[in-house]
């Protein structure tokens, strides 16, 4: 498959979210309920389709994916599987706290620092797509920490774009604390951050508290409509192979002996073809666990999923995911989080940022650290007090951390 | 550019840890600097690797660099001991000969430093 299949398949969920956005809303509605989207302190958990209604945040989701499509085209990116992840966690967290006003402090601060590193401006664009996990404390800033509205936006835009210029070199750094076993590094990263910006923000009295805003009317109709779309890119890579599906099995068997440690480039080992196609199965698998664990679709929900299909281009895959939901599942059935179908659906979905544990030491290992993730999302969100998107990254860094050095020590190939 | 010589140090710790942990050879290798350009050599003496072997390392060193890949992941080389960080060697290496013979096996990484 050539450079350029690679670039337009990206701009597919944009493109149809937009559309969809486009043939079910008025127009009016629509930047009306924009215009309530960029108001909101996006804190998580803020569901756009509550605050902003159902056209504006498909709309939003659309806009944010092609800014980043687009800036990838600019900036002449060859888009391998890190940047099919980043546009997908990009367009699923437009559902629930990034939106068109608050990425950008973030892109124009990785910018600057490339600049200052005399390097080409798209070196750090990977972590400055992925570090708009930090696009709430931006939100907060302008709209819900008292100021007046020119004064906060004016703090956060310039705290956004310092936020974007220390995170390049914070995220590569922070990659050694979990050696790589937690996909969601920037959320780690992040965390980090949030919890060091939140704790100056609480020293001047300025509390940020989570918020609990969730909209799920509209659940049987996501389900249908992800469902469809995940077909499509089943078929999508079938139609691509249809001459020559032995290529497909044996480029499918490559990605499934890969751990999905970072990093781990589906598109680099096995090509785009078969990267739809995993895509296509993860998407399907999140939907069945969800419809199993009786889970409704809601702004976050769709930041999960949309966050597990793009991460298929980038380390996970059946093999290394199933067991983390499994030991989700079962973490939930004697901790006291197991009324709670939202969040147990939540950290199951984002849980398979552990991946490359199961990937790397098998079915237990991948139970293991799904059990131990349940409790610790649900005990790191006050760190950062809710500015950070990517929790479960958090957590993951943590479980990772803790964990690997233990498995490592008791594991079959530790020679000497 | 700033890491460049810990960009080298990890990318020869990567080769060093897979094939010591692997097949324990007898290691020469040399680290050469002419201009803005890092040729680093090994030879893995005694060292015979079935064409399956060589084959599947091969494949992880047909990659091309990728400067918005490299900047962020490359603290990671270097601690692994089976060859998955080798496509990340790859994405940081401009141009890289693997080849073996009845004897040894020989690997050229060449690097250029980070353009400014």
């Amino acid at each position: 498959m050539s450079e350029k299949a690679n670039l337009s398949f990206i701009f597919i969920l944009p493109i149809l979210l937009i559309l969809t956005a486009l043939l079910t809303t008025p127009l009016d509605a629509i930047f009306s309920g924009l215009y309530k989207i960029i108001l909101s302190k996006s804190i998580l958990f803020t569901d756009y389709i509550e605050i902003g209604g159902f056209g504006a945040a498909l709309f939003n989701a659309g806009l944010c994916g092609l800014i980043a499509c687009i800036l990838i085209v600019i900036l002449k990116i060859y888009v391998s599987g890190p940047f099919i992840a980043a546009v997908f966690t990009i367009i699923g967290f437009a559902f629930f706290g990034k939106n068109i006003f608050n990425i950008w402090p973030i892109f124009i601060g990785g910018f600057i620092f490339a600049k200052i590193q005399k390097a080409p401006l798209k070196q750090y664009f990977l972590i400055s797509l992925f570090g708009t996990t930090l696009a709430p404390l931006i939100s907060f800033l302008a709209f819900g920490a008292g100021f007046s509205k020119l004064y906060g936006i004016l703090i956060g835009w310039i705290i956004g774009i310092i936020v974007g210029f220390i995170l390049p070199p914070l995220a590569a750094h922070m990659l050694k604390f979990h050696s790589g076993y937690n996909l969601y590094n920037t959320g780690f990263t992040g965390g980090i951050i949030g919890s060091f910006v939140t704790a100056v923000l609480r020293a001047f009295d300025i509390v940020i508290e989570n918020e609990k805003i969730l909209n799920e009317t509209y659940d049987v109709f996501f389900k249908i409509y992800f469902l469809c779309f995940f077909i499509f890119l089943l078929l999508l890579s079938f139609l691509f192979s249809i001459f020559d599906l032995k290529k497909l099995k044996i480029s499918l068997k490559k990605i499934l002996e890969s751990p999905g440690r970072l990093i781990s480039d589906f598109i680099l080992i096995g090509g785009l073809r078969v990267t739809i196609f995993n895509m296509g199965v993860m998407g399907c698998i999140s939907l069945i666990f969800l419809t199993l664990i009786g889970g409704k679709i809601n702004g976050p929900i769709i930041g999960a999923i949309l966050t597990v299909v793009g991460f298929s281009a980038f380390g996970k895959h059946p093999k290394n995911t199933v067991q983390i939901l499994i030991g989700v599942y079962l973490a939930s059935t004697i901790k006291i989080y197991g009324s709670n179908i939202f969040i147990i659906a939540l950290c199951g979905l984002f849980s398979t940022t552990l991946a490359p544990i199961a990937g790397k030491y098998g079915f237990f290992a991948g139970i293991i650290a799904g059990f131990f993730h349940l409790s610790v999302v649900m005990n790191v969100g006050i760190l950062h007090g809710g500015v950070n998107l990517y929790n479960n990254g958090f957590a993951g860094g943590f479980v990772a951390a803790c964990l690997i050095p233990v498995i490592y020590a008791l594991s079959k190939e530790k020679e000497d | 550019m700033k890491n460049e010589i810990k960009k080298i140090t990890k990318i020869i710790d990567e080769v060093i840890n897979y094939f010591m942990f692997h097949y324990k050879p007898f290691v020469a290798m040399t680290i050469d600097c002419k201009g803005d350009t890092f040729f680093i050599s090994f030879v893995f003496k005694d060292l015979k690797l079935s064409d399956e072997e060589f084959d599947k390392i091969k494949s992880k060193f047909k990659l091309n660099r990728r400067v918005e890949i490299e900047d962020y992941y490359w603290q990671l080389v270097g601690d692994s001991e089976n060859a998955s960080e080798f496509t990340l060697v790859s994405l940081m290496s401009d141009e890289i000969q693997f080849s073996k013979d009845d004897e040894s096996v020989y690997l050229t990484i060449t690097r250029k430093k980070s353009k400014k």
